[in-house]
């Protein structure tokens, strides 16, 4: 059952953030009789609460603390205080995730090998490959029930699926179908069916999308070695004389500062409040932040190059109806530089409902107009597509701590600093003519181009590197300078692939839980 | 240009008194065929005001299924706003003077091509955030909206789609393989 660990109490292992990496990674310690004290911002919510309102829904739970933009990216000047979506919740941005879960391609975990050298770009291999990772991939499949793996059945397609699928036979393309999710196809893990209501995005009412804030977090609570504690928002990290990890600051729901003692502590707050946490965290020590000997915490900040295609359809589609990511195009994902970039990208179905289609279709001052009121108005037409690809990592896109800004708790807020590299810009072009040839082969009568959302992907500001001055953590997300501080989320990623990111960030924290397991049990940390 | 106001009298005495508290004069771009239901409720801006924010968020957002009573939604939840604060009502009274100055006269009496070319013009203009803003924040956050556009909202009180239409578009099926029978079936 719930247990309370005492402020005191050295031995635990804390765990900051509890969505995909650290919701996983909590209960995979704990089910290996490892004390875990997870530490999460936001509060608690069940199936129960989770509304099917968009707004009221991303106003329940999205992370609405202030953070700042720069860089020619859209985004900062169409959302200029919301560089990204991400949740502030129990079960993080898994709450509002749509659930593809895909493995990396074996090439995508060592680019620097298969692209050669980019300008401008800041390439580096994977100190993992993927045969290391099949093992670990199959493990967070199954945990997560992904379909079309381990038995379970792919999830039957929706109406926008159905324009998709018949635009990319017309097309020629050999690979598409409804997808690999994390969204149970049938009853399995105690967890319902999809009942196709398509709010995937505000939180799973029937509970049948993977969550790690309902699965993870109450199974590690089962174990009795496990207090999760809501609303507690880490501001520090502290270490003793020798320089090793000793503690965190917090400050709890009424406001008031704690200090938990830990034994090792793991971040794992998401890919701007990870490396943001490490720079606040300096000391006389550590001027530089946590593990930010070799200068790397911050950098190489990737979002996937994301773009949409929505179209206007000559007869009505409901897409709203059923999963909001219903299936798939892979043809695209493979390297093929003859196509003008490096990288590839995925072709996924998308729809967003009324609210959200007027704030995004186009976003910022010129969002509106003639054409934009025609699709609005028959929303019922439309069909819609996200396109996600490798974008290049660069030294200069990182996040920074700007210090002219507060947060609620008097802290530094991040400054999120992107600017697209040239092959994202060429990808995004190459994606947006296939993604409309896909549709205009189906019937479109007309399409928009859409930029891109705030970024959900958020990946490799804190990256695993197999020299330590190229990077921030080695490939147990152990940090280079410090050997009871671990990165355990999207951060490490050393380079982002085509592929949406948690199946590997899960499988990632339970690679990271044997490990820290196995090192405990050494004595080594 | 010939504006359809394609508005029923009767659905709009319907819910005009909930919506509207002013008078907006027929004709022109904006031709609204009932006064009496509005003049009981109090407003903070005047009939000129009203319109033009109307045509505004119209030329926004045009669509042939949004009858005028809808685009009122906007004008009214920024009323609202201007009956509490005076400053948002001062904003809005400057914003449509900045228009018709743009216009070189009325806005609600230039064309559409004029028009068009004010509003880019105006984009990042105060009134025009204003506007824009509440097209996108309240007109289409509005179930009167979502009814007519085709969104059918929440879906988990009716038990999501897998019974009601998720599959109904007159596209083929896909193949099996690619999309394989629901749990149910
Ligand atoms: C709308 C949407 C759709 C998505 N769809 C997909 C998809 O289909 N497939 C896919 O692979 N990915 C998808 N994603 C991305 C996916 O949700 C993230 O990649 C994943 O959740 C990231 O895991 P994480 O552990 O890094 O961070 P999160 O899951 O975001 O968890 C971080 C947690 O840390 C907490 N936290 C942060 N800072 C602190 C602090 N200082 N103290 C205490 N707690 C803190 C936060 O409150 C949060 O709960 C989607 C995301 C969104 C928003
Ligand atoms: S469509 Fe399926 S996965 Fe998405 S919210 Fe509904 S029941 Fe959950």
């Amino acid at each position: 059952m719930a247990k309370k660990f005492d402020l005191n109490d050295d031995t635990v292992a804390v765990v900051i953030g509890s969505g995909a990496g650290g919701g996983t990674l909590s209960n995979e310690l704990a089910q290996k009789g490892i004390n875990v004290v997870c530490l999460e911002a936001g509060k608690r919510y069940t199936t129960d609460d989770f509304v099917n309102d968009e707004w009221a829904a991303f106003l329940q739970t999205a992370w609405l603390d202030k953070r700042t933009t720069s860089g020619s990216w859209r985004v900062a000047t169409d959302f200029p205080g919301l560089p990204s979506w991400i949740v502030k919740s129990v079960g993080g941005s898994t709450l509002h995730w749509a659930g593809a879960s895909l493995r990396f391609q074996e090439h995508e975990f060592k680019v620097k090998t298969e692209y050669g050298d980019i300008a401008g770009a800041n390439l580096l291999d994977w100190p993992i490959s993927l045969k290391e990772m099949e093992p670990y991939y199959d493990k967070a499949e199954d945990k997560i029930g992904v379909t079309r793996t381990h038995g379970i059945p792919g999830l039957p397609g929706n109406n926008n699926f159905k324009v998709l699928y018949d635009g990319a036979q017309k097309m020629g393309y050999k690979d598409c179908h409804t997808g690999r999710m994390g969204i149970n196809s049938m009853p399995r893990d105690g967890r319902n069916a999809c009942l196709q209501l398509g709010f995937c995005f505000q939180g799973c009412k029937s509970g049948a999308k993977w969550s790690a804030g309902y699965t993870e977090i109450p199974k590690a609570e089962k174990t009795g070695n496990f207090e999760l504690r809501t609303q507690a928002h880490v501001i520090q990290i502290t270490h003793n004389k020798s320089g090793k990890i000793d503690g965190v600051v917090y400050v709890d729901k009424d406001g008031n500062q704690q200090k938990q003692k830990a034994r090792i502590v793991a971040v794992a707050g998401n890919s701007i409040e990870t490396p943001r946490l490490l720079l606040m965290s300096n000391t006389s020590m550590y001027p530089d932040g946590l593990s930010n000997s070799a200068g790397q915490v911050g950098k190489n900040y990737m979002r996937h190059l994301t773009a949409s295609v929505y179209a206007l359809m000559d007869k009505p589609v409901n897409m709203h109806r059923g999963t909001t990511m219903a299936g798939i195009i892979t043809d695209e994902s493979r390297n093929d530089p003859s196509r003008g970039f490096v990288g590839g990208y995925e072709m996924e179905t998308l729809s967003l409902g009324l609210p959200f289609m007027a704030a995004f279709l186009v976003p910022g001052t010129t969002g509106y107009g003639p054409k934009m009121g025609k699709f609005l108005d028959n929303y019922d037409h439309m069909a819609g597509m996200w396109i996600v690809g490798e974008d290049m990592p660069q030294e200069s896109n990182r996040v920074t701590l700007n210090t002219s800004e507060k947060d609620q708790n008097g802290m530094p807020v991040p400054n999120v600093h992107f600017d697209d590299h040239e092959n994202d810009l060429k990808m995004r072009k190459h994606a947006f003519g296939k993604g409309t040839d896909v549709y205009k082969a189906a019937g479109a009568l007309d399409v928009f181009e859409t930029p891109p959302y705030p970024s959900t992907h958020n990946l490799g500001t804190c990256r695993m590197s197999a020299k330590p001055r190229d990077g921030v953590c080695d490939k147990n997300g152990k940090s280079h300078d410090i050997a009871n501080l671990f990165i355990s989320d999207g951060s490490q990623f050393t380079t982002g692939a085509a592929e949406n990111p948690t199946l590997t960030i899960v499988s990632l924290a339970i690679r990271q839980a044997e490990h820290i397991a196995k090192e405990m049990a050494k004595g080594t940390i | 240009m010939k504006n359809n106001v394609n508005i029923s009298r009767r659905s709009f005495l319907q819910k005009a008194g909930k919506t509207s508290g002013f008078v907006v004069l027929a004709g022109g771009a904006v031709q609204l065929s009932s006064f009496n239901a509005w003049a009981a409720k109090k407003s903070a801006i005047d009939n000129h005001v009203a319109k033009t924010m109307l045509l505004v968020g119209k030329d926004m957002f045009p669509g042939k299924r949004f009858t005028d009573d809808l685009y009122m939604i906007a004008v009214d939840s920024l009323d609202g706003k201007a009956l509490k604060d005076e400053s948002v009502k001062s904003a809005l009274v400057k914003g449509v003077a900045e228009f018709d100055k743009a216009a070189g006269g009325k806005y609600t009496e230039a064309s559409i091509k004029k028009r068009m070319n004010v509003l880019k013009s105006m984009e990042g203009n105060n009134f025009f955030n204003t506007m824009r803003g509440e097209m996108v924040n309240v007109f289409f956050n509005n179930k009167r909206v979502w009814d007519v556009a085709g969104w059918e909202g929440a879906a988990y009180d009716k038990g999501g789609y897998y019974l009601r239409g998720f599959q109904d578009a007159d596209w083929p099926q896909p193949s099996e393989e690619a999309s394989p029978k629901g749990w149910w079936e």
